[in-house]
């Protein structure tokens, strides 16, 4: 945090008022009024006032990380436009230590297998079993592979650690695995990209991550089926392919 | 509410509480009110695991205190 942002953050400088005033009470108190509660009361404002200071109270997602965060998809909207991408996107487990989205051109990606999604050769435009497809490295991706998300971690788990953990992008976060379907219920998500292809492809923002989560958690192939805002809640489904 | 707030009131409110309560029992002795504060600290830090500025410093001087205070204690009940 640069000093500026300190010196403009109202916490901070409350958390020091309080620890000073904290720290002057104890030195009076266990020196002049010979009083232990009172000195106690004093480091304890002290500790609370020192915790205020040092834990920031812009936390990320700040404006500038939630813009670079949520300008990284114009691009891949940009992308997905001129290719009149139609398909949902299969987030696929790492390769390289990063996990991509394979999006199918055509919106019928049925014939489609994993093991030829995953053979694809990792390029913009490829083919994955004869059919036409981008890959792309959502934003997701680098923050799964920066919030450590480990192989083996349950789905809850894992969305916990990028979601919220790593990112603070959402208040809480659920996941239900049924049969081969995954789905995440996410709570008050605060990023968001209201880019209608790319949300269509591979779902909003805080979806995306999830997705890159999921892939990258439960090391398979993870298929992003529908996505449905339900009033500060964000429901979406995904298949384990 | 956020994680921040959650953990800056959990903080307070366990800070009080044992203040009120140690003094209620008429505690005298400081290092008793540190230890408690320390517990206190590393509770509230391990639930709510809040983003830090630097270090957590103010983890690692209550660390120190507790540990000090422990060996204190321990080595008083050598001695005897």
């Amino acid at each position: 945090m640069k000093p500026t942002d300190l010196a403009e953050d109202v916490s901070f400088w409350f958390g020091l008022a309080l620890a000073a005033s904290g720290a002057i009470l104890a030195f009076f108190a266990y020196f002049i009024a010979l009083n232990v509660p009172l000195t106690a009361l004093g480091l304890a404002c002290t500790i609370l006032g020192l915790s205020i200071a040092f834990t920031p109270s812009t936390p990320v997602p700040k404006l500038a990380v939630k813009a670079m965060l949520e300008g990284s998809c114009l691009n891949l909207e940009a992308l997905l436009e001129e290719f009149n991408v139609e398909g949902k996107a299969v987030y696929m487990p790492p390769r390289d230590e990063r996990v991509f989205a394979f999006i199918p051109i055509s919106s019928n990606p049925i014939q489609i297998g994993p093991e030829e999604a995953a053979k694809a050769p990792l390029r913009v435009l490829t083919t994955a079993g004869g059919k036409p497809g981008l890959i792309v490295f959502p934003p997701g991706s680098e923050i799964v592979r920066l919030a450590g998300v480990a192989e083996g971690l349950t789905a809850e788990e894992a969305l916990n650690l990028t979601l919220i953990e790593f990112l603070e992008g959402a208040d809480a976060v659920k996941a239900v695995a049924k049969e081969d379907r995954v789905i995440v219920e996410i709570a008050n998500p605060k990023v968001s990209s209201e880019l209608p292809r790319v949300t269509r492809c591979l779902g909003s923002l805080a979806i995306s991550v999830a997705g890159c989560t999921l892939a990258k958690s439960l090391g398979r192939p993870m298929a992003f089926l529908e996505e449905a805002d339900e009033g500060g809640k964000v429901k979406a489904s995904f298949r384990m392919v | 509410m956020d994680k921040r707030k959650s953990y800056v009131l959990t903080l307070a409110f366990l800070l009080a509480a044992s203040t009120v309560a140690l003094s209620a029992l008429k505690e005298m002795r400081l290092d008793a009110y540190i230890s408690i504060f320390a517990i206190d600290y590393f509770i509230a830090s391990a639930v709510f695991r809040p983003r830090r500025r630097t270090m957590d410093f103010i983890g690692i001087a209550l660390f120190i205190a507790f540990a000090y205070i422990v060996a204190l204690k321990v080595m008083e009940i050598l001695v005897k």
